[in-house]
């Protein structure tokens, strides 16, 4: 049987970094599709060619054999592909019914639609039953901004079916939605299915993609990595690969590999909370002497939601400390609460004995933490030298700001011999050193280092990780967050799991790298164990 | 057209761009730090000449000097008025509403000085605003030239500021990249309010060179503030050379066509080569798209 929609050899690149090179995917009528992989796999931009929002240069794409390469996304939509986006497009001051009825006009002319009167009879039932559909009837006269996160997204699924479409694309429908919804969200994706409904899904809640779809497609870096049912993804090695990171070192894969499940190493502490039996507790909160950094009972996130879900845990003095888990766990929400871009909403903070937790970003950095957010954080337009300066900007001691320099510049060679090179024109890799040279000016205690293998490849990776060794033995302590969380994990002395907002498990970077259900973690359910 | 009179007419228009230059360097200094669109920056223009007017008609300080009081003064308007309503506006839709908001600061103004100084057109006096020197065949009006030296000097000393001060680093800094910013120890909004006030303080100077070149009532702010998104815009929107570039640039049009053809299609002309210049270039003249990226 051909597939529905076929993407063919598709490239896509944005300022030299490719985000699809050569990707394939088959999309098959009648069933949930799903598409996973690694934050920065290319998911959103695949869906954005497919739908028009995106021109491509390289490669096809096909509809029921039919070529729709580069149709603009009006044309895509009237062809029966409809999508929702990752974060909602919804007017917030309308009411939810009303958003239904803008979302009736769409699909017909505009002379058409600027002299009829907005929302008959027909409509109305038409829109409300579909409202009835997902479950939000009761909200129907509500604005669309009182809705929760979870109710938008299914105010967004219904005011797609408005236009009745034959194939939907859903951009992370349970990303930031409660557990209780996203079970509803599934029920209703599969109705919808049973109805005749093809469907393909990007998301990340691996439960959610595994227990929906019939078939699915990881995308790692651009290109179509496996394509298989649920099972066949799941046992993949490849795909545990792309989610944990590479490894160039293949004893320590294989040391992971072999772990059977139940064979609980030391980093198991603690009973179960009967809400995830997956994974033991954390220890709980006995102050470490050794701690620098503690954090009691942290709650924090921006705007309705809680990212972070009472946050307990220590950094000890000199360690390096990494912190994993998979996307939306909330690990750079943790870093911008303790620099202080977050206040957290409950809990306190302490850094050595001073309690930190509210402070600005300015005294937090003053006390001694400083923070290198993830990747592009230099100021691109400006010098190496000038970037590298500015981080001795609350420093007026001139000739201490001179030492500082001078003692960066001997760490870090490329500091002089680029100083008048804009850093927006350095590689990924040389950026990462000047972001380090320009944090190292403060002198600070515990530096907070948001993925700092962001983008790079293999090589470059490994000589960012050897310089943070090296910024460690100088005496630095390091909360580390890494997307390559077995390169983090053996790089560092301590390894704490985040999930959700929960910290799920601490212990010593190999006792969390060697623990079995790491890899159920980022694939959901059983993880494969065959080596 | 003689050859002298079209050489005439691009002098003038390269000095009379110089005087628009120096109005429009505020309003692209606040769009460049603040994201805003200071629709109150042509009635600020007018504020300043009003000012300067006051000060040489009914205390008898003169035009230069009187600018010592006046660019304090409208320094602190503008760190008032960033303060009170500028620095409210939520950042994800900043833009479009700073547009509504400083509409109604615009009104305020107006209002404020129509009921204090009526609606009557006034020029500004001085010795040196009807004088003009001969020069290589050209007659270059004095205020003109002292207007352009104003503007040059001006534009010189924003761009010192800019990226050769540890404040304008700071600037530069809050305006690439505003976390980074925060998190080296900067103070993103002191330093945002400081900028207004300066981009604001200089429509002083605008304002008093524009009220000896132009007979102005309280109305004028609003033909002026369209002028100035046109420069602003064909710029490059918070490039302060790309300012000086545009305002030259459009006001020799302008003259050119003045003289020509008829003053009555300077202005649609004026406003065409907008359109025509966006339609081939659209981040205007100068704009540079990675200036602001992320």
């Amino acid at each position: 049987m051909s597939p529905l929609i076929e993407v063919a050899g598709v490239s896509k690149a944005y300022g030299g970094v490719n985000a699809l090179s050569d990707c394939d995917l088959e999309v098959h009528e009648g069933q949930v599709n799903g598409l996973i992989g690694p934050n920065g796999s290319g998911k959103t931009t695949l869906f954005n060619v497919i739908t028009g929002y995106e021109r491509i240069r390289h490669g096809k794409v096909s509809l029921q054999g039919a070529d729709i390469t580069n149709t603009t996304p009006d044309r895509v939509f009237g062809l029966g592909i409809g999508r929702t986006f990752q974060l909602t497009r919804l007017f917030m001051r309308l009411s939810v019914l009303e958003n239904m009825l803008v979302a009736t006009q769409r699909h017909e002319g505009w002379l058409r639609s600027i002299v009829r009167r907005a929302g008959s009879a027909q409509e109305k039932r038409r829109a409300l039953e579909l409202l009835d559909f997902v479950g939000i009837t009761r909200l129907a006269h509500e604005p669309a901004g009182n809705l929760s996160y979870g109710q938008r997204k299914l105010l967004e699924l219904a005011s797609l079916l408005v236009a009745d479409p034959a194939i939907l694309l859903l951009d992370e429908p349970a990303g930031g939605v409660n557990p209780t919804l996203i079970k509803h969200l599934a029920d209703r994706i599969r109705e919808l299915n049973r109805s005749g409904k093809t469907i393909v899904v990007v998301e990340h809640n691996m439960e959610f993609v595994m227990s929906l779809c019939s078939r699915i497609t990881v995308l790692s870096q651009g290109r179509a990595l496996v394509s298989g049912t649920p099972a066949e993804v799941r046992s993949d090695p490849a795909v545990l690969d792309a989610y944990l990171g590479g490894e160039d070192d293949p004893s320590t894969q294989r040391q992971l590999a072999s772990v059977a499940p139940g064979s609980a190493p030391a980093a198991t502490v603690g009973t179960p909370p009967a809400a995830s039996p997956r994974f033991p507790r954390p220890s709980p909160s006995e102050p470490r002497d050794d701690a620098l950094l503690r954090l009691r009972n942290v709650t924090a996130g921006y705007g309705g939601g809680d990212i972070l879900k009472d946050v307990t845990l220590d950094v000890p003095r000199g360690s390096i400390t990494c912190v994993v888990g998979p996307n939306g766990a909330g690990k750079s929400t943790l870093m911008a609460t303790i620099s202080g871009l977050l206040r957290p909403r409950l809990g306190d903070i302490r850094f050595g004995h001073e309690v930190i937790s509210g402070r600005t970003p300015k005294r937090i950095l003053a006390s001694g933490i400083a923070h290198i957010p993830q990747a592009h954080s230099l100021f691109p337009d400006m010098t190496v030298r000038q970037n590298v300066e500015m981080g001795a900007y609350t420093i007026s001691d001139r000739a201490l700001v001179r030492r500082r320099l001078a003692a960066v510049e001997e760490l870090y060679p490329i500091v002089r011999d680029r100083a008048h090179v804009k850093a927006g024109s350095l590689s990924g890799g040389q950026q990462r050193l000047i972001e380090f040279a320009r944090c190292l000016m403060l002198d600070p205690e515990l530096i907070l280092l948001d993925e700092p293998s962001m983008g790079l490849d293999p090589l470059t990776r490994g000589f960012v990780f050897e310089m943070v060794q090296q910024m460690n033995a100088r005496g630095k302590t390091i909360l580390l967050v890494e997307q390559n969380a077995r390169a983090g994990l053996k790089l560092s002395s301590h390894g704490v799991v985040l999930e959700n907002g929960i910290v799920r498990l601490t212990g010593s970077g190999a006792e969390v790298l060697a623990h079995p259900e790491i890899g159920a973690l980022y694939l959901g359910g059983a993880v494969a164990t065959a080596g | 057209m003689t050859l002298s009179a079209f050489a005439q007419a691009v002098v003038d228009g390269v000095l009379t761009g110089g005087v628009y230059a120096l109005m429009a360097a505020g309003l692209t200094l606040i769009f460049g730090v603040m994201d805003i669109i200071n629709i109150a920056q042509g009635i600020m223009v007018i504020l300043g000449a009003y000012l300067s007017y006051e000060l040489s008609a009914h205390v008898g300080i003169g035009l230069l000097p009187g600018l010592l009081l006046t660019v304090p003064a409208m320094f602190v308007l503008g760190v008032a008025i960033e303060f009170g309503f500028m620095r409210r506006l939520r950042d994800q839709d900043r833009t479009q509403m700073s547009i509504l908001v400083t509409y109604a600061v615009a009104i305020v103004i107006e209002g404020i000085v129509t009921a204090v100084a009526g609606v009557d057109y006034v020029q500004l006096q001085a010795s040196y605003v009807n004088s003009s020197i001969h020069m290589l065949g050209f007659y270059l009006p004095d205020i003109y030239l002292i207007g352009f030296g104003l503007a040059v000097a001006l534009m010189a000393g924003l761009y010192f500021m800019l990226y050769r001060t540890k404040f304008g680093h700071a600037v530069r800094a809050s305006l690439q990249n505003r976390t980074a910013a925060d998190l080296i120890g900067i103070d993103v909004s002191r330093v945002r309010t400081i900028s207004v006030g300066i981009g604001v303080a200089v429509t002083a100077v605008g304002g008093m060179v524009f009220g000896a070149t132009n007979a102005f009532n309280p109305n004028t702010g609003y033909d002026l503030i369209s002028r100035l998104l046109a420069i602003v815009i064909l710029g490059g929107m918070g490039s302060i050379g790309g300012a000086m570039g545009a305002a030259i640039f459009l006001l020799v049009i302008n003259d050119v066509v003045a003289v020509w053809w008829s003053p009555t299609w300077a202005p649609l002309v004026y406003f065409a080569a907008l359109v025509v210049v966006l339609s081939v270039r659209p981040r205007g003249l100068f704009g540079r798209a990675a200036v602001r990226a992320q």
